[in-house]
């Protein structure tokens, strides 16, 4: 005999409960949590290298690639706790990835852990990693339209950071178009012009770090 | 085809976890019982497309022992409330509120891709 079930279930259910699970976790280590969202090759990883100097033994980073331990090198060469997961073609981290490692890392003086997701402007968006905020980073030389065309993840970031900003001479990139657009999709979204290279908008985007710390 | 061929021959679409997921949702509720339909509702902001994520639940259940299950997906377009508070439904994010042309909104439906019902058979 045929039946009809009721399911009303989340394909997320899962992943949302351990996200809530290392929520609980990450505040009762007193951690604020970044979960940083871009497409390959925005500045992720330079990022947090100059986060890395400037913080030290205070920030820890999880990384995700597909393949290899190149960002998590770079990130302790400049001074911070780091481990890689490699998802061997999985294009976003789940909470439970997140979760599983999180064991490798010594985290008693750490304030500020910052997990760093694949390179993809659509997967990731929509998991939740029991992160505090989801930053997205934009290059200049992606094109002042992505927002719009990714809203997915435009819409959940708390903050957005525009890298490169130093290469702006050379690349068609209207930096007010695509805060604009930030904003439309996100009322309370925070803006910031940063080039890694220069220094320059680091001192803000600091600034609100600060802001956010609860350790 | 199976999931092993395909997953060997493409990179993974974050669909393939999302049917990972389905599929285990749809056997914990399937009470031991042959699974004929699989009844989703895919959000407009959920960021799951359709083609990909019936092609792998098909081949997952099909691993599974389930063959030939019926899916079913109903789409679930993005409903807003705008401060004002126009509730309205659109996919033009770039458009603001149809009322007062603003953008300081909340997305209230459309956000989620969720399994409704299943139908099974115990025959």
């Amino acid at each position: 005999m045929s039946e009809k079930i009721e399911v009303k279930t989340s394909a997320q259910s899962v992943n949302n409960q351990v996200a809530a699970e290392n929520r609980e976790v990450f505040a009762k280590k007193g951690l604020t949590v970044l979960n940083l969202v871009s497409s390959a090759g925005s500045g992720k990883t330079f990022l947090l290298e100059v986060m890395a100097k400037r913080y030290g033994p205070e920030m820890a980073v999880i990384t995700g690639d597909i393949q290899m331990t190149y960002d998590a090198d770079r990130i302790q060469a400049a001074g911070s706790q780091a481990v890689q997961i490699e998802t061997h073609g999985t294009c976003h981290l789940t909470a439970a990835m997140v979760r599983d490692r999180l064991g490798d890392l010594k985290l008693e003086k750490v304030k500020l852990l910052v997990i760093e997701n694949i390179g993809n402007l659509v997967c990731p968006s929509t998991y939740d990693l029991g992160e505090n905020i989801k930053v997205a980073l934009l290059s200049v030389a992606e094109g002042d339209e992505k927002p719009m065309k990714y809203p997915a993840l435009f819409l959940r970031a708390r903050a957005v950071i525009l890298t490169k900003i130093d290469l702006l001479p050379y690349v068609n990139f209207n930096v007010e178009r695509a805060q604009n657009d930030c904003r439309k999709l996100n009322p309370q979204v925070q803006f910031f012009k940063t080039s890694c290279k220069t220094g320059e908008g680091m001192e803000e985007w600091f600034g609100f770090l600060k802001s956010l710390q609860n350790k | 085809m199976t999931v092993d061929f395909l997953l060997w021959l493409t990179t993974p679409m974050h669909e393939y976890s999302v049917a990972l997921n389905i599929a285990d949702l749809v056997l914990q509720h399937s009470q031991g019982k042959r699974i004929e339909k699989v009844n989703l509702s895919i959000g407009d902001m959920s960021g799951v497309f359709y083609d990909s994520l019936t092609m792998y639940l098909q081949l997952i259940l099909d691993e599974k022992g389930h063959k030939n299950v019926m899916l079913e997906a109903k789409f679930i377009p993005a409903t807003f409330v705008c401060a004002c508070g126009k509730e309205y439904t659109t996919s033009k994010m770039a458009e603001g509120c149809p009322a007062c042309a603003g953008y300081d909104r909340k997305i209230i439906a459309g956000k989620d891709c969720q399994v409704e019902s299943i139908e099974v058979n115990d025959e």
